[in-house]
């Protein structure tokens, strides 16, 4: 594994300019928070980097093989559990005592076999961040995943977040200042112009 | 409080409707007053009594069932498959287009008549059926692929969730409601379009000759007691398939 580089990169809507002939160097095995309002262009830099957009010009390399993704929507399937949400991600690489346990640090043990559509936002979205936990990636990236958590929830889940992306390269959208001063390393904040590190 | 709830309830309504439409019936009987032009609903209901003991009852019941069901169940596997192959090749959907259109658009009756000169006769009741159940099954089952989340489809293709998994955890939870709609609408129409193939061909042994037989004879109560008979008959099996679908969707989630 190495750095993540973005060289020159630009990206466009339309006419609407969103990131321009921007370089970086996001260090791997570390936690990387992109910070700015909303609208700013922080997701769009997400997805240019795991590869869900391609930019208008320049280049991203050194994005490790393995990713997964927390999305700024849930993206769950509704008709299934919480615990078979995981399981189409996983396969059978994490046992299901495993998942189990997962779902037990987040306190969903109760309702891992009900399906998704009847849980609450906050419960939806902690189901997404354990999907891409136990997915066991080198890379993660999380675009706004402790959206809708109360704060006791909020502190449990970063927590959880935490424990288990130490060496992994994790990249962080927020708008929220404690979130990113919370789970700590690099900081880039939105206005991302020209060169960076 | 109770009758005010009875009132309220969906299933008053429908017996209320149906009381009033066997009303209606017997005041139209009483009218015309010629037992072979419209029979009363006793006359029908007296003659369904008697009905199923003639010898050759259940053998016509299942001779149309066995033919019409086939024409069905061809027709459901032949859609689900050419339309998830469609679904997921644009060539395969634009090289059936032509023969789905015809299908769905020329009149039922014009391919019962083209059948009466290609096909033997047992066989025509179930082509009739496959016929026009399978363009339903096919366009239904299309539209569900084309209406999964692609939001979903972005997850299974950023986590590379092997396609077969993809296929039955993101892909059929979408089709299912289309699929169970269709089945339903299918089934009545196999057997509105299979009966109608009996009686054009007067084949032996079948439903479609006793309604025949009923309008020859001027046999009213006959031909009205066959007719529920196949009411009954057509609602039972969509209902039944239905269940047995979603008795499938629920074995597939546990998977």
């Amino acid at each position: 594994m190495s750095d993540i580089l973005l060289d020159r990169v630009s990206k466009s809507f339309g006419e609407n300019r969103i990131i321009s002939n921007l370089s970086l160097r996001i260090p791997e095995k570390s936690v990387t928070c992109i910070l700015g309002p909303s609208g700013c262009g922080k997701t769009t830099l997400l997805n240019l980097i795991a590869g869900i957009l391609s930019p208008d010009s320049g280049t991203i390399t050194g994005v490790p093989e393995k990713r997964s993704f927390v999305f700024q929507e849930d993206r769950l399937c509704e008709d299934f559990s919480g615990y078979r949400n995981i399981r189409l991600v996983t396969g059978n690489k994490r046992s299901k005592e495993d998942i189990h346990r997962h779902l037990a640090e987040l306190s969903l043990s109760e309702e891992r076999e009900k399906p998704v559509r009847e849980y609450s936002g906050g419960m939806k979205r902690r189901i997404a961040l354990a999907r891409a936990i136990c997915y066991d990636a080198d890379c993660i990236f999380l675009d706004e995943p402790f959206k809708g958590l109360d704060p006791d929830r909020k502190k449990e889940t970063m927590d959880y977040v935490r424990r288990y992306t130490e060496s992994k390269t994790v990249l962080f959208v927020t708008h929220d200042e404690s979130e990113a001063e919370y789970l700590g390393g690099l900081r880039l904040s939105f206005p991302l112009t020209g060169s960076g590190n | 409080m109770k009758i005010e709830a009875a009132l309220k309830s969906r299933s008053f309504f429908r017996i209320l409707s149906v009381l009033l439409a066997l009303i209606l019936w017997q005041i139209l009987a009483t009218r015309i007053n010629m037992d072979m032009m419209l029979a009363s609903p006793i006359q029908v209901l007296e003659r369904l009594f008697t009905i199923w003991r003639e010898p050759d009852f259940f053998s016509t019941l299942f001779f149309s069932w066995s033919r019409i069901m086939s024409g069905f169940l061809l027709a459901f596997l032949g859609g689900f498959l050419m339309g998830t192959l469609a679904g997921a090749l644009r060539p395969v959907e634009l090289l059936l287009w032509p023969y789905v259109t015809v299908a769905k658009t020329v009149p039922i009756a014009s391919f019962i008549i083209l059948c009466l000169l290609w096909l033997n006769y047992s066989q025509m009741t179930v082509f009739i059926a496959f016929l026009i159940a399978f363009p339903v099954i096919y366009a239904n089952v299309l539209q569900g692929i084309r209406s999964t989340d692609p939001k979903l489809n972005e997850v299974a293709s950023f986590y590379r969730i092997p396609w077969y998994r993809k296929y039955l955890f993101i892909t059929l939870p979408s089709v299912k409601p289309y699929l169970i709609s269709a089945c339903g609408v299918a089934i009545g129409m196999a057997w509105k379009a299979g009966v109608a193939a009996e009686v054009i061909g007067i084949i032996d042994g079948s439903i479609g000759e006793k309604l025949y037989e009923g309008k020859i004879y001027f046999l009213n109560a006959d031909l009205l007691s066959w007719t529920l008979i196949l009411i009954l008959l057509s609602v039972l099996n969509e209902r039944l398939f239905s269940l047995f679908l979603k008795g499938v969707f629920r074995g597939v989630q546990k998977l």
